[in-house]
């Protein structure tokens, strides 16, 4: 027992209950986890993270490095929660965190002893890269494990987080990072220029260190109160609380994490503001001795607070040690609230003599010029070695002070983050021994005791002249802000005392990042094997690694390293700031965008129709497409089955399948065919209204980019088709040529994807079903020859009809509004029925494709040329086209180059794995070289045989070879014979002559 | 987060914007040179400062734009039609 509730604080007594590790205990509406546990008189709340040491609460802040806990169980467990920042609730349930079985028996604490066993220690810095390097297959399966039960924080909950986040974006005209005093003066300035202003700050309750004063001292409670008042009163203030903002991003755009108590968990606030002004602060360094990680050491700001703020005595009996003049206010307010300070124990040669006398008048002895070497205690501290510097500046002999509370203070860090943000790197100040930003951004200022304004009267002006500015800044006025009539002295009188000297002869830590375990013989370690640059150091030790961020550890550890290179703190620098400054939550970035909200769905006009039937469905792009039609239940026949099924049916009868996927854009204008000439290979401007092209484009490079059907609807109208996959690309490439290459044309292109449902009727029976769906239309050989184009209608809704084949059979693609596309779908399907019409998925297109050598994404990979899928002859001679100049490149012309052949295992039952390298070596060996590899592949039931497509060096004049298929993942190795990727009705009869 | 100010739309998020390519160059006659077609393609002069480049507006009125960037600082001074040019190009974008 060492804290307890000795008044009421800012709180009223209201009490709820909530547990620790099981226990029930009460607290009071508006107590931080860690002002209740103190009050509880809990101490030890939690194990370290390598060494599992006690540690209790140590500050009241965002700092926090002692007390993480976890909240919750099961799924939704929320760990390595700081406990000054959350809040209690009713019945809320927070547990402990690394330590087993229970925080004050804790089995791995003997970590803590091991190092005296070694002469250096196997945890200290770098041990990740010096210990169990060998063997290496140990690693994944003994240290690792073993190190991470061990060394670590809160554990994530193994089931799915059910808790909901939200992302919000907002737009202010000005942005006030920071709620204490000088961001509460700023935004009540710029609040009367009737500008939007939003004002964030990280705890439940506005006010900053405000709220560290004694509710007695009545100007300043007063102050604070009519402020928030006011702010509260203007309906063009939004105040968030609870609300971190932890990056600050180009263009004036900040990332802020709000917790919220209720359905939703977090809310991520994505806010831009025109102006920005940075009022966050500065945290109390801690000062660093032996053993200052015991519960029980805890930063004078912090047990001030839990005083005055909370009603909560942090300990019995307090030793207070600084080096300037700030923390005196806590041992009088301690003092003043009856509460015995035994000591102060001043490291600075010289004495503010007011503070001096104030402690005379209440008996409170004063040590000057001594340092505490030890905090002493088993879990908690119960006392400490102090002693006095000598003229020679070593230390005299040393005495024991009684005491359960050592509050302590090396000064005070700017919270410079946000204004550093965007790579302004921070500069040292001597005068407060501190790092500050002195360049300011554009659109921000830097108020306060942010930008090393300590002085409260001095800070709150400081704001209200930087919100005045960006007022004007807006071409708005802001207002005056009343300024207190009693001040806060902002003199700290700081002699730097970067460690205190540890006590002869002794091995004990001294920890500079408490959160990470890293103590100064880590610094030291690091200075000895050359990490000597500021973020070596820091990775190497892990130093301002952990969800603190070293807010109390950086710049004692850079003055540690300077003071080892034996120079200037301003010459040995800070590490960079970057985002996120505090922990946020994977949760809150994803907002609702989980599970099938991460990627928008797009359906077809047919969608439904294929759930109802049953079908499989397989990811394409955006999309989902079937991918096969199983008879009878789903399970009832495989995929493998299926495709084959439906392939063959096709070229036996008729089959239809869902092609809405496809990119379509409509290409308009008197300008349109010369366009056309430039974007394909091939001739575009010869073609007849009604017919229909197969075009390829190159990009500028002379690789294939994309190809597709294009058909000519009038003479200054066509309309193109493109794969699914590049229908955006295709769009935006049209459009890039016709703004900045040839804005001369008058063409203009615009996307009719989501406009036209497309279905391909495909198989010799396609004819005839078509005749009997739509018997006003015509399909004789004659009035719809191969590549024609048909205008036609069905119930009076208008379709488009190309005699286009994909599958290689007598087949035609029908075009129609997207509205009436499952209409037309079902009536397609209800007049085949008579030919025995089927539907077939993306797999049997697959099938019948490979089979006929048709080209595809697997294919068309970006990297290959038109010589290399055996195309070159589409390119026309009589004109320019994208991609030509460059196509003629020696690299691109090299008869070696890999192209396109089919390939039939020579056991027609022996798959040929897609990926698969194509080697000459008749067995499987390391080294061999590549001869190409395996695109595509597929069973053929026309041919009965596993065949594929692929890539073969000067494969045109390796017809009738045999080579091998490698696969070494699967130790697969199968001959294959070299065919041509016509393997199907070579000729094209069917597709043509019927 | 960048800004651009679409001439149609006003100023949006770059989210809403595609990066397109370095505008410090333009198509070269279809029988220049393959050396020519070479640089036009490949070659670029990264510069660490100003810089003309263009962007479509995607996800908004679909326009190709010229956008003048920083490319260290980020920051956005003109933004303006493919055939516009900045009021005062400095030299870096060369």
């Amino acid at each position: 027992m060492s804290g307890f509730r000795s008044h009421l604080g800012r709180l009223n007594d209201e009490q709820i209950s909530f547990s620790f590790n099981g226990q029930s205990l009460s607290a009071r509406i508006g107590d931080t986890v860690a002002s209740a546990l103190l009050a509880n008189g809990i101490e030890v709340v939690g194990r370290s993270f390598k060494y599992h040491r006690p540690r209790g609460v140590n500050s009241c802040g965002a700092e926090e490095s002692g007390a993480l806990v976890s909240i919750g169980i099961g799924a939704e467990q929320e760990p390595n929660v700081r406990a000054t920042m959350q809040l209690v609730t009713e019945g809320m349930q927070v547990s402990s965190q690394n330590c087993w079985p229970s925080p004050q028996f804790d089995l791995l604490a003997i970590n803590n002893f091991v190092g005296s066993l070694f002469p250096s220690s196997p945890l200290a810095a770098g041990f990740y890269y010096k210990t169990f390097m060998w063997p290496a297959k140990f690693w994944y399966k003994l240290y690792e494990p073993a190190i991470r039960r061990a060394a670590g924080m809160g554990k994530v909950p193994d089931q799915a987080d059910k808790a909901a986040y939200d992302r919000i974006n907002s737009f202010y005209d000005i942005a006030i990072i920071g709620g204490g005093a000088a961001g509460l003066s700023a935004a009540l300035s710029a609040a009367q220029s009737g500008l939007r202003i939003v004002l964030m700050d990280e705890h439940a309750i506005l006010g900053g260190q405000l709220l560290h004063l004694p509710k007695q001292q009545q100007d300043l409670e007063q102050w604070r109160q009519n402020t928030i008042a006011s702010l509260i009163a203007a309906d063009n203030v939004t105040i968030l609380t609870n609300t971190v903002c932890w990056g600050r991003f180009d263009g004036n755009t900040l990332a802020a994490h709000e917790v919220v108590d209720g359905k939703v968990r977090h809310n991520f606030h994505k806010i831009h503001a025109e102006k920005i002004i940075i009022a966050t602060g500065a945290i109390e360094r801690p000062l660093v001795f032996t053993n200052n990680d015991k519960p029980g050491v805890m930063l004078a700001s912090g047990a001030r607070k839990f005083l005055n703020h909370y009603g909560v005595a942090a300990g019995r009996q307090m030793v207070l040690f600084t080096n300037n003049d700030s923390a005196y206010k806590t041992a009088f307010d301690y003092h003043d609230q009856g509460l015995p300070v035994t000591a102060i124990i001043d490291s600075r040669e010289s004495r503010s003599e007011h503070l001096f006398e104030a402690c005379q008048q209440r008996g409170i002895p004063v040590h000057q010029n001594s340092v505490v070497t030890k905090a002493k205690g088993w879990h908690g501290v119960r006392s400490v070695q102090v002693a006095e510097f000598k003229d020679d500046g070593t230390l005299g002999a040393s005495h024991d002070i009684t005491c359960d509370l050592v509050a302590h203070s090396g000064g005070w860090s700017p919270q410079v983050q946000m204004a550093s943000h965007g790579g302004t790197p921070p500069i040292y100040d001597e005068q407060i021994t501190a790092f500050v930003v002195d360049q300011q951004a554009a659109d921000t200022w830097s108020v306060g005791a942010a930008q090393g304004e300590f002085g409260l009267q001095a800070g709150i002006k400081q704001a209200m002249v930087a919100a005045q500015a960006a007022c004007q800044a807006l071409a708005c006025q802001g207002g005056a802000v009343l300024i207190p009539t009693e001040d806060i002295n902002g003199e700290l009188n700081i002699e730097p005392l970067w460690s205190a000297p540890a006590p002869s002869k002794q091995k004990n830590k001294q920890f500079v990042d408490i959160q990470h375990d890293v103590t100064t013989a880590d610094i030291g370690l690091a200075h000895k094997e050359g990490f000597i640059s500021v973020e070596h150091m820091k990775r190497y030790t892990t130093l301002g690694m952990a969800n603190d961020q070293g807010r109390t550890a950086n710049v004692n550890a850079l003055a540690m390293m300077a003071g080892h290179l034996e120079q200037g703190i301003a010459v040995t620098g800070t590490t960079r700031f970057r985002p996120p400054i505090a922990p946020v939550s994977l949760g809150s970035i994803a907002g609702r965008e989980v599970g099938e909200h991460v990627r928008p769905l797009r359906r077809t006009p047919m969608q439904e129709w294929h759930e109802r039937q049953g079908a499989v469905f397989v990811e394409a792009g955006l999309f989902r497409r079937p991918q096969y039609y199983p008879i009878g239940n789903a399970g009832n026949e495989t995929l493998d089955q299926a495709y084959v099924r439906e392939a063959a049916h096709v070229r036996a009868k008729v089959g239809l399948c869902d092609v809405s996927s496809l990119g379509k854009i409509e290409i308009v204008g008197p300008d349109s065919a010369i366009f056309l000439d430039r974007i394909y290979v091939n001739l575009f401007s010869s073609l007849p209204v009604n017919k229909a092209r197969y075009g390829i484009m190159l990009r500028e490079d002379g690789h294939i980019y994309d190809d597709g059907t294009t058909s000519r609807l009038a003479d200054d109208r066509y309309f193109m088709t493109t794969t699914t996959a590049k229908a955006g690309a295709v769009l935006s490439h049209l459009e890039r040529c016709l703004e900045i290459d040839w804005p001369e044309l008058q063409v203009r292109v615009s996307s009719v994807s989501e406009r036209w449902a497309a279905m391909a009727v495909a198989g010799p029976q396609s004819r005839a079903t078509l005749q009997l769906a739509f018997p006003e239309m015509d399909f004789s050989q004659a009035a719809l020859p191969f590549m024609g184009l048909a205008h036609g209608e069905y119930q009076g809704i208008p379709l488009r009809i190309l005699r286009v084949s994909f599958s290689g059979e007598l087949a035609y693609e029908v075009y129609v509004q997207a509205d009436h596309g499952e209409q037309v779908w079902q009536h397609i399907m209800a007049m085949g029925q008579s030919y025995d019409i089927i539907p077939y998925g993306l797999e049997a297109l697959g099938t019948l494709r490979i089979e006929k050598g048709h080209v595809t994404g697997a294919e068309l990979d970006g990297r290959v040329t038109l010589a290399d899928v055996n195309m070159q002859r589409m390119a026309s001679k009589k004109k320019w086209f994208v991609g030509q100049n460059l196509m003629q490149r020696e690299g691109l012309q090299d008869p070696k180059r890999p192209c396109l052949v089919g390939l039939k295992a020579v056991d027609p039952q022996q798959a040929i794995p897609t990926g698969a390298i194509l080697v000459n070596e008749n067995k499987l060996v390391t080294g061999c070289d590549k001869q190409g590899w395996v695109s595509s592949m597929t069973y053929s039931p026309a041919l009965d045989s596993f065949i594929a497509l692929g890539f073969l060096t000067a494969g045109q004049e390796r017809i009738g070879e045999t080579i091998y298929a490698a696969y070494p993942l699967q130790g697969q190795h199968i001959p294959v014979e070299v065919v041509s990727s016509h393997f199907y009705d070579p000729d094209n009869t069917r597709v043509k002559d019927q | 987060m960048l800004r651009i100010k679409c001439p149609y739309c006003g100023v949006r998020e770059h989210t809403e914007f595609t990066y397109g390519e370095d505008a410090n160059r333009s198509l070269p006659d279809p029988d220049a040179s393959l050396d020519n077609w070479n640089n036009y393609v490949f070659a670029r002069q990264n510069v660490a400062g100003e810089h003309l480049e263009y962007w479509q507006h995607t996800l908004g009125c679909r326009a190709w734009l010229k956008v003048q960037r920083d490319t260290v600082t980020h920051e956005i001074t003109w933004t303006g039609l493919p055939h516009e040019t900045p009021p005062q190009q400095k030299g870096a974008s060369t």
